[in-house]
């Protein structure tokens, strides 16, 4: 008996241990109306995601949604994994909401006046020097395709804006033409993957065998989704000469106080992460498995994250956040270049990422329909005569393929983060556009 | 005179100072895409990837591109090979692109297309069929011929010549090199083909722990001779390639190859009638170019 009672203190030690609010509280929330949301507005978000946990679309989510610096709604709902709530510091693989956190890290080299955006990638990557197109010759040729030197070098800021003509594999989903179906044969051969699965090598060899394949079109002259940020993460490690997992915490993460921000999870915070849950959005809902797992074009390894020997280090969606890590971020974003006192990127550089003309005439239809331009690491909506639900003119947001989304309204000082672990991707969307759209509505003054 | 001297000077040297003053704004302003970063290699090879043979890992490029790059130095040829990771693209530059040449084996060209090159073999790899041992069920043997083997997956890298398996009722699943032992280990596929060096440098490199789960199936053992293959469609084939001769000639007199094959094989034995059967695999094909 007097040994169970010894036990006591050790269980309760562990338990506090263990407890996701060991370490830090969770972060302090004030009344909607004082940042002019509506409290009675913003609970129709709960009736929205109790309603998707409940019908199994869902396993569950985080929202957060911030105005003036502050945070007014913060709530989980579901599961992160069997029999296990979420919290509000759960950890998500964000996927490409890598992206804006890889491009900050280049930028912050750029105003150091290491790199220009118009610098040829090919300066620190020579492996890129004298890319070539893929051109489509008649069906049936042999081969079917001609390689045309590309009419000029591609820049830092075709990789930020995605003009390089670099491709991921899994927009077969998307494009069923000749062409893409060549080039992505061709970078299944060379073993290149969309960044979510650990490789035998790093991201150098990663990028090394990606420059040896063509381009999907001329640099600048086309608006293609692909691999370009993990291109420049690797050029990131070109140029400051550290590991990008190390460049990142130091000048990005540490700085900005984002303590739950990775590439590789510690272990002792591994508990912490999602499962991923497979949907069919139709009552079908199950926990997936470590992977590699194939979801259409998609190939995804949840299982990854367990492992501590990730060296391929995918600068365009590798890490893993949390919705308030990622809300600091977009805090700093929104904050033009700082937040807490702490100077992260200039306002002239915040406005440079944020400006809506870097993709010229074309249109960044590939997480949303016309009217959305492409910034420096994101989407931001520039024409509300196109098919819109809500948010404003300005607005700039992006996606993780696992079901993650933030959006950033600088009009509002308004910031919605939705985080989720749901496969596959395209079933979110109805959910997210209606949280933005309640996000929205919640505005009152 | 003097004067005069001395107002020349201060010509010349306002002249001078200005040219380079307005030669460093031009440097700050021209574009940054400059001629010289666009300018094609002088003389680029290509050669498919397939560690260590040719390895965008290995600094030196592979033993492939090592004794490639000792022949041509010997002439004083300064050359660069191109690793790629596409086999189909190897052979693209070569017939599509007017390379000078590729290395390796395996390309099935036409009998149009191989009256246009000049085929000069400079290496001998043996290897044999490997597989993952903890994956099956019983040890895989080829004591007859490949019907013994027949229900099973064989993994091929595009561009392979893969008939003789499908008619031996063998299934046959296309990867990359490196994916295609991942997909060993994870029984996806039952066996696969490789230079022995080849299973040894990527089990040592990505599966040191496992270096005996991967086997070589008895009687599977073969032989192949890899070539340099210039083309005569582009100008400076001939020259190159008779200079790749005597290179490689002297490369094998003064040992240098030798080191080289020592460095990639280990502690393996090179045979010892390898340079005499590689003269005569050179004699042979030079018959055919």
């Amino acid at each position: 008996m007097k040994i169970k009672y010894r036990v006591i203190p050790i269980i309760y030690l562990g338990l506090l241990l263990t407890s996701p609010a060991f370490g830090m509280d969770m972060p302090k929330t004030v009344e909607p109306e004082t940042v002019g949301l509506s409290s009675e507005r913003l609970k129709r978000i709960d009736d929205l995601m109790n309603r998707h946990v409940e019908e199994k679309k869902i396993g569950g989510s985080v929202v957060l949604i911030a105005r003036r610096g502050e945070i007014a709604y913060f709530k989980t709902f579901g599961n992160a994994d069997v029999e296990k709530p979420i919290q509000w510091d759960t950890i998500f693989r964000i996927a490409s909401m890598t992206k804006p956190l890889v491009t900050t890290a280049a930028m912050l080299l750029y105003e150091e006046g290491r790199i220009l955006l118009t610098d040829p990638i090919a300066l620190y990557i020579p492996e890129f020097k004298r890319p070539r197109v893929l051109t489509l010759l008649p069906e049936g040729s042999d081969p079917e395709y001609k390689l045309v030197l590309a009419k000029r070098e591609i820049t830092i800021r075709d990789l930020m804006t995605h003009k390089a003509g670099i491709t991921y594999i899994f927009v077969s989903d998307w494009f069923k033409d000749r062409k893409h179906k060549l080039l992505i044969d061709m970078y299944k051969d060379a073993g290149v993957t969309d960044g979510l699965c650990s490789k035998e090598w790093g991201i150098q060899g990663m990028v090394r065998r990606l420059a040896r394949l063509p381009l999907i079109g001329q640099p600048g002259e086309v608006w293609e989704y692909g691999l370009s940020t993990d291109v420049l993460g690797y050029l990131v490690e070109k140029v400051s000469g550290m590991k990008l997992n190390d460049f990142i915490r130091e000048r990005v993460l540490t700085p900005l106080k984002m303590n739950d921000t990775y590439f590789v999870v510690p272990q002792e915070k591994r508990a912490r992460v999602s499962a991923v849950w497979e949907s069919d959005w139709q009552g079908s809902l199950e926990k997936m498995g470590p992977g590699p797992t194939q979801v259409g074009g998609l190939t995804v390894c949840p299982g990854d994250v367990h492992q501590s020997t990730g060296t391929y280090l995918s600068g365009g969606a590798g890490m893993l956040s949390s919705a308030y890590d990622y809300y600091r971020f977009s805090q700093m974003l929104l904050n033009k270049g700082e937040i807490d006192g702490v100077r992260l990127l200039s306002r002239k550089t915040v406005e440079l990422m944020t400006a809506t003309n870097h993709i010229g005439e074309f249109d960044a239809t590939f997480l949303h329909s016309k009217g959305w331009k492409f910034g420096l690491g994101f989407g931001i909506q520039t024409d509300r005569g196109q098919e819109v639900d809500s948010g404003s003119k300005g607005i700039y947001e992006w996606a993780g393929i696992y079901s993650t989304r933030f959006s950033v309204d600088p009009v509002e000082e308004k910031i919605t983060i939705m985080l989720t672990q749901t496969e596959p991707f395209k079933h979110h969307v109805d959910l997210w556009d209606k949280t933005l759209v309640l996000s929205s509505s919640a505005v009152v003054d | 005179m003097k004067k005069e001297i001395n107002g020349l000077f201060r010509y010349w040297a306002i002249l001078l100072i200005s040219c380079i003053a307005i030669s460093d704004v031009i440097a700050a302003t021209q574009p940054r895409i400059t001629p010289g970063l666009l300018s094609p290699e002088r003389l680029e090879l290509f050669v498919y990837e397939y560690p260590p043979l040719a390895s965008l890992e290995i600094p030196s490029g592979g033993l492939y591109p090592e004794i490639v790059q000792a022949a041509l130095s010997k002439e004083n040829i300064k050359a660069t090979i191109t690793i790629l990771p596409v086999k189909s693209l190897v052979k693209y530059n070569l017939l599509q692109d007017n390379a000078i040449a590729i290395i390796g084996s395996g390309w099935n060209f036409s009998d149009a297309e191989r009256k246009q090159l000049i085929v000069i073999p400079f290496c001998i790899v043996s290897g044999g069929y490997y597989y993952y041992r903890p994956a099956q069920d019983k040890v895989l043997s080829l004591d007859n011929n490949l019907t013994d083997l027949k229900g099973t997956t064989f993994a091929a890298q595009k561009g392979d010549e893969v008939t003789k398996y499908r008619e031996a009722g063998i299934n046959v699943s296309f990867a990359n090199v490196l994916s295609s032992f991942h997909r060993l280990k994870g029984g996806k596929v039952d066996f696969l083909s490789a230079p022995q060096i080849s299973n040894d440098w990527i089990v040592g490199n990505y599966y040191p722990a496992e270096k005996n789960n991967f086997v070589l199936m008895e009687n599977s053992d073969w032989e192949t001779i890899t070539p340099i293959i210039f083309n005569k469609n582009n100008s400076e084939s001939d020259g190159i390639a008779s200079k790749f001769r005597e290179g490689l000639i002297k490369i094998q007199a003064d040992g240098t190859y030798k080191d080289i094959l020592e460095k990639y094989y280990g502690e393996r034995d090179i045979p010892k009638d390898y340079f005499q059967r590689l003269t005569h695999e050179q004699k042979e094909a030079e018959a055919l170019n």
